[in-house]
């Protein structure tokens, strides 16, 4: 039976999405960003009930078209339904709708505002990730970055640690890690 | 005595066998469950082991696999080195698509099953196989093969074998030894019972003895069983003792009695005698005398027996001590031409004895040296060795083997062919049973053809002590 069911899945699986390297880059940043939600830990009281969403914001231009409402679409994690928040340019009077998420990606069109941004959102409980580049020696916590057609990640666990967010050692394991002086 | 005939065995060895043998099958037979309990039980704790080792496996390989990492998960599937039975482990995607691996032998395959051709679990071929859904966050990120070899068990059951052999060995030496020791317990009671048995048996029909009761086992009862026949023994030895003692008895008088008419007769007291009436009257006193002897010697017997038997101690003169006993031989040994000497007879040796027992026994002595001797001489010799009187009767006649003379003072020997020449042949036994009674002894030396000598010992009387010494 079982091997039966794998067969089914193996089948389905193959269909649904073809070898890795037939998706854009971005559907698989999309994939980390949901990614990230099951190995970081938000300190008790973010949220409200157990059912509450995880809010992914995206600040600034949106690079990844549908694929991160695709890859997040009916998926949950730990029971928290996951919200897409879309903010455009960084706006300094918007700073506490962004300090309700719980990841904010910060596209690399917020890169001369990011000293600024990395400044609202210091001491708050928000995963922050982007692609702009020294993320994590600005204070940032995460970094897509390459190597060749690999997308890799950079971490800054100190700058996690200051928010209160517990990223699982696990994913720290598969990173590289920024310690600051 | 052969090893294998059990039946031959002594006790002692019979009883080490059975404690090693049942030792040992106790051993084996735990051992042996053990064993089988171990083939049986351990392919479910080697999966659980191993299922446990995928889970964790799978568990810290989520990040690499969500964020694809292979050098992560090829690094991670390398601590497997740390447990050598892994033979060969395999990351997939979620897609099952192979994702990382690992070799324990380089050399050895590099194919891995595919996601949907493997069972779950497999025990095949001497090795262990796993397949292991890996998930993250309620989503199958992938899943990891594992294949163990059953080395370990193999292992694991030479072990057991070897501690079995080596346990055998130590409890077969331990339980050797155990049973040397408490197997004393069985056989040295026994061994004591059948030493006693046989110190009775070869005893002189002293039936009085009985054996020690040592304990309420079987040894016990043996002993009491052999205590019973001992005294069922004796109450017909003494039946018989008081037979001997009333017929003799009965007897004694009436033929003492004939004996002295005869002697009347022959005396002329009844008239005149003719030489033919006088030698039917010597025939029958000699028989008659004989029949005499004989009852007095039965009579004396039962009184040993009947331990009733005592040594009245006083002084007495050695040379009225031989005076009395040759007194009635001097005519016997005439008409035989025999000479007697006497020698030592006037050196005033005083005994502290029983006058008419050494009487008796020089009697029973000076009888037997005449019958023995055909030509020659009959020698009393008084003299004395230390604070013992010593009179010895020496003959010139057959003498005797040391066959004869080992058993010459033993009544036993009343039945046997020997009794032709010396009559009961009880004389010898009640003489030195005198001798004994009074602190003295009889001994003998002799040679065949050249004659015997018999030696009595009783206590010098001595004057200033006023006592025997």
């Amino acid at each position: 039976m079982k091997k039966f069911r794998r067969i089914t899945l193996a089948l389905v699986l193959a269909i649904a999405f073809p070898a890795w390297g037939q998706f854009s880059e971005y559907a698989v940043k999309a994939a980390y960003l949901f990614n990230f939600a099951k190995f970081v830990q938000w300190p008790n009281g973010t949220f409200n009930s157990a059912a509450s969403p995880i809010i992914i914001g995206v600040l600034g231009d949106d690079p990844f078209g549908g694929d991160l409402d695709r890859t997040v679409e009916g998926k949950s994690v730990d029971g928290h339904p996951i919200r897409i928040k879309r903010f455009g340019a960084f706006d300094v009077t918007r700073v506490s709708q962004l300090q309700k998420c719980q990841i904010l990606f910060i596209s690399y069109s917020e890169k001369d505002n990011i000293t600024e941004i990395l400044g609202a959102m210091r001491g708050t409980d928000v995963l922050t990730v982007s692609e702009i580049e020294k993320f994590p020696n600005l204070g940032g916590m995460i970094l897509f970055d390459q190597e060749g057609q690999r997308i890799t990640l950079a971490i800054n666990p100190q700058a996690a640690k200051s928010s209160q967010l517990t990223i699982s050692s696990k994913l720290l394991q598969v990173a590289t890690i920024y310690k600051s002086e | 005595m052969s090893w294998f005939s059990f039946r031959d065995m002594r006790l002692r060895r019979k009883i080490m066998v059975i404690t090693v043998i049942s030792t040992l099958v106790a051993l084996v037979m735990a051992c042996l469950t053990f064993f089988l309990y171990e083939k049986m039980t351990y392919p479910q704790v080697r999966l659980k082991t191993l299922s446990a080792w995928a889970r964790i496996m799978g568990d810290n390989s989520t990040a690499a696999l969500t964020f694809n990492d292979r050098k992560t998960a090829e690094e991670m599937l390398g601590t497997l080195k740390a447990n050598p039975s892994v033979l060969s482990a395999c990351l997939y995607d979620s897609k099952g698509q192979q994702f990382a691996s690992y070799q324990r032998d380089r050399a050895a395959r590099s194919r891995y099953p595919a996601v949907a051709e493997q069972a779950a679990t497999e025990y095949s071929g001497g090795s262990l196989k796993i397949f292991q859904d890996i998930f993250s966050g309620g989503e199958r990120v992938g899943y990891l093969f594992l294949e163990t070899d059953t080395e370990e068990m193999r292992t694991r059951l030479t072990h057991y074998a070897l501690i079995t052999v080596l346990i055998g060995l130590i409890s077969f030496f331990i339980s050797l030894f155990v049973a040397s020791r408490l197997q004393r317990y069985v056989t040295e009671p026994l061994h004591r019972v059948v030493d006693r048995m046989w110190d009775i048996a070869r005893g002189e029909w002293d039936i009085t003895k009985r054996l020690e009761v040592s304990g309420r086992d079987e040894i016990g009862d043996v002993a009491e069983a052999f205590n019973a026949f001992m005294g069922k023994l004796q109450t017909v030895k003494d039946m018989k003792s008081d037979l001997i003692s009333v017929v003799s008895h009965q007897l004694k008088t009436p033929v003492a009695e004939i004996n002295g008419f005869i002697e009347n007769m022959l005396d002329g007291i009844t008239g005149e005698v003719n030489s033919r009436q006088r030698g039917y009257l010597d025939q029958m006193l000699v028989i008659g005398r004989g029949n005499y002897k004989l009852i007095s010697d039965l009579l004396s017997v039962s009184k040993i027996d009947r331990g009733v038997v005592s040594a009245d101690i006083h002084p007495v003169s050695a040379k009225e001590v031989v005076a009395l006993t040759i007194r009635d031989y001097e005519q016997i040994m005439k008409e035989k031409s025999l000479i007697l000497r006497l020698e030592g007879t006037e050196e005033g040796i005083m005994l502290y004895a029983d006058r008419d027992k050494v009487v008796e026994a020089l009697r029973n002595l000076l009888n037997n040296a005449i019958k023995c001797t055909d030509s020659g001489s009959v020698t009393i010799r008084v003299g004395s060795e230390g604070d013992q009187g010593v009179i010895e009767v020496l003959d010139t006649g057959i003498g005797m083997d040391e066959e004869t003379l080992g058993s010459l003072f033993t009544r036993n020997r009343v039945l046997g062919q020997e009794a032709h020449r010396s009559g009961a042949g009880l004389g010898l036994y009640i003489s030195k049973y005198f001798m004994n009674i009074q602190k003295g002894d009889l001994t003998v030396t002799s040679e065949v053809g050249k004659g015997s000598c018999f030696k009595l010992v009783v206590p010098k009387y001595m004057k200033q002590a006023g006592t025997a010494a």
